[in-house]
């Protein structure tokens, strides 16, 4: 955290530590399915500016996810590493280990931003 | 009893020559055009090696003399017994190679008659003495040339392609689930191969039909439908013959026939798409069998 109290990025992580890594789903008020969609709905921590202006603390937002979403949602167990989650997406999907890394990681990452999952890296 | 890991294996297949590469392993960058490239193989790691072709045309060309030009470059770093593919009738190499700033390095030169092109390729001695055994036992006695009078196979990631002879490829573009190869024959053909991946997601978002109407390549020409071509139209399978024209009113200038076929492949869950323009006196099979030809493809 800096003078002003922002939370400063650290340095990027390491790729390999990134595939190794095992996500975990937070905390969601209500998993269902409606139409091959998956909607997960999580708390979520508003912004600062938002609360001054008088905005609750927490509010709920849900998320659709589509077949293949859910598929790799599903699968962030907390035991397995993003690296056998690749595998067993490109194995399912008949994708090449590249292709599959490439969609995985992304929609990792969106899942991590949106909160929907949690994932501790070993840093070097 | 100790139980060896089982490595698997895919392949890479581009501009007339392919090798076997470790299921991890992918191609990281591609230069070049049918005359002369390059393609860097890598891992999550990084690049691992470096495979370049040159088709030097002159039918007098001295493969043997190429070879040991560029090793005489290198003085006494000429290594023994260098791997010796099918089809190759030159090899040469040499280890330990060092250039400005960059660390050593073993180049693997062959040259091949019958496939009239020479390979370059150039592994460096920094990556994983595993990964470097590999390529050393694996990728280089395993490369294999395509003849110029034979279909050519076209594999990148997880699409696979199979081009009729005399086909060279002119532009591509490869995206993540559309993968999109443009070729030509000097005869004023051009083949458009496309693969559109998942199919299921693909076709939930733009019906069948409608593939087409976004070509990845730019042109002039736009599509009619002909009045006394053959149509079919099924939810899996599409196939519609027409003319490729000049915009109005320049229509009447040089029209070309055009065949396009998509079809929905349950097997491998994509769509495969296929466009083929041609002269009023050939026939449009070619379409149908390159549409053959991605089968098979998927990892």
């Amino acid at each position: 955290m800096n003078l002003f109290g922002n939370i400063v990025k650290s340095s990027s992580i390491d790729r390999s530590a990134a595939l190794n890594a095992c996500p975990i789903r937070t905390n969601a008020v209500k998993v269902e399915e409606k139409k091959e969609k998956v909607y997960v709905t999580v708390l979520f921590q508003r912004p600062k500016w938002q609360r001054w202006l008088g905005a609750e603390e927490e509010c709920r937002r849900s998320f659709g996810l589509d077949k293949y979403g859910a598929e790799v949602y599903h699968a962030c167990d907390g035991d397995t590493p993003v690296r056998k989650i690749v595998d067993k997406f490109a194995r399912n999907h008949k994708l090449s280990i590249a292709e599959a890394e490439m969609s995985v990681s992304t929609f990792i990452q969106t899942l991590l931003i949106k909160g929907l999952i949690v994932m501790e890296v070993q840093k070097k | 009893m100790a139980v060896e890991k089982q490595i698997e294996t895919d392949f890479i297949s581009w501009q007339g020559f392919s090798m076997p590469l470790m299921r991890e392993w992918r191609p990281l960058r591609i230069e070049g055009v049918f005359k002369k490239g390059s393609i860097t193989i890598g891992d999550v790691s990084g690049p691992l090696f470096e495979a370049r072709w040159l088709r030097p045309g002159a039918a007098d060309f001295d493969g043997r003399a190429w070879i040991d030009s560029n090793k005489m470059k290198s003085n006494d770093k000429i290594a023994s017994a260098p791997p010796r593919p099918q089809g190759f009738t030159s090899v040469g190499w040499i280890k330990g190679f060092e250039e400005k700033d960059s660390g050593k390095k073993t180049v693997w030169w062959g040259y091949s008659v019958e496939g009239q092109i020479i390979l370059e390729i150039i592994i460096s001695e920094l990556v994983e003495p595993a990964a470097y055994e590999w390529i050393i036992s694996n990728v280089l006695p395993s490369v294999k040339v395509f003849k110029p009078e034979e279909e050519w196979t076209w594999r990148i990631f997880s699409a696979q392609f199979k081009v009729p002879a005399g086909f060279i490829l002119e532009s591509h573009k490869l995206n993540n689930g559309d993968m999109s190869l443009c070729f030509r024959r000097p005869r004023k053909e051009r083949l458009i191969l496309r693969q559109v991946y998942p199919a299921e997601l693909a076709l939930s978002r733009r019906a069948l039909e409608k593939w087409f109407e976004n070509s990845p390549f730019s042109e002039r020409r736009r599509f009619s439908e002909a009045k006394d071509g053959c149509r079919s139209v099924g939810k899996k399978d599409f196939t519609v013959d027409g003319w490729k024209l000049v915009p109005f009113p320049l229509g009447f200038i040089r029209p070309r026939r055009c065949s396009r076929i998509a079809v929905v492949d349950d097997a491998s869950d994509r769509i495969f798409l296929t466009e083929y323009e041609y002269g009023k006196r050939d026939s449009g099979e070619i379409a149908q069998v390159a549409v053959k030809g991605m089968r098979g493809g998927t990892a």
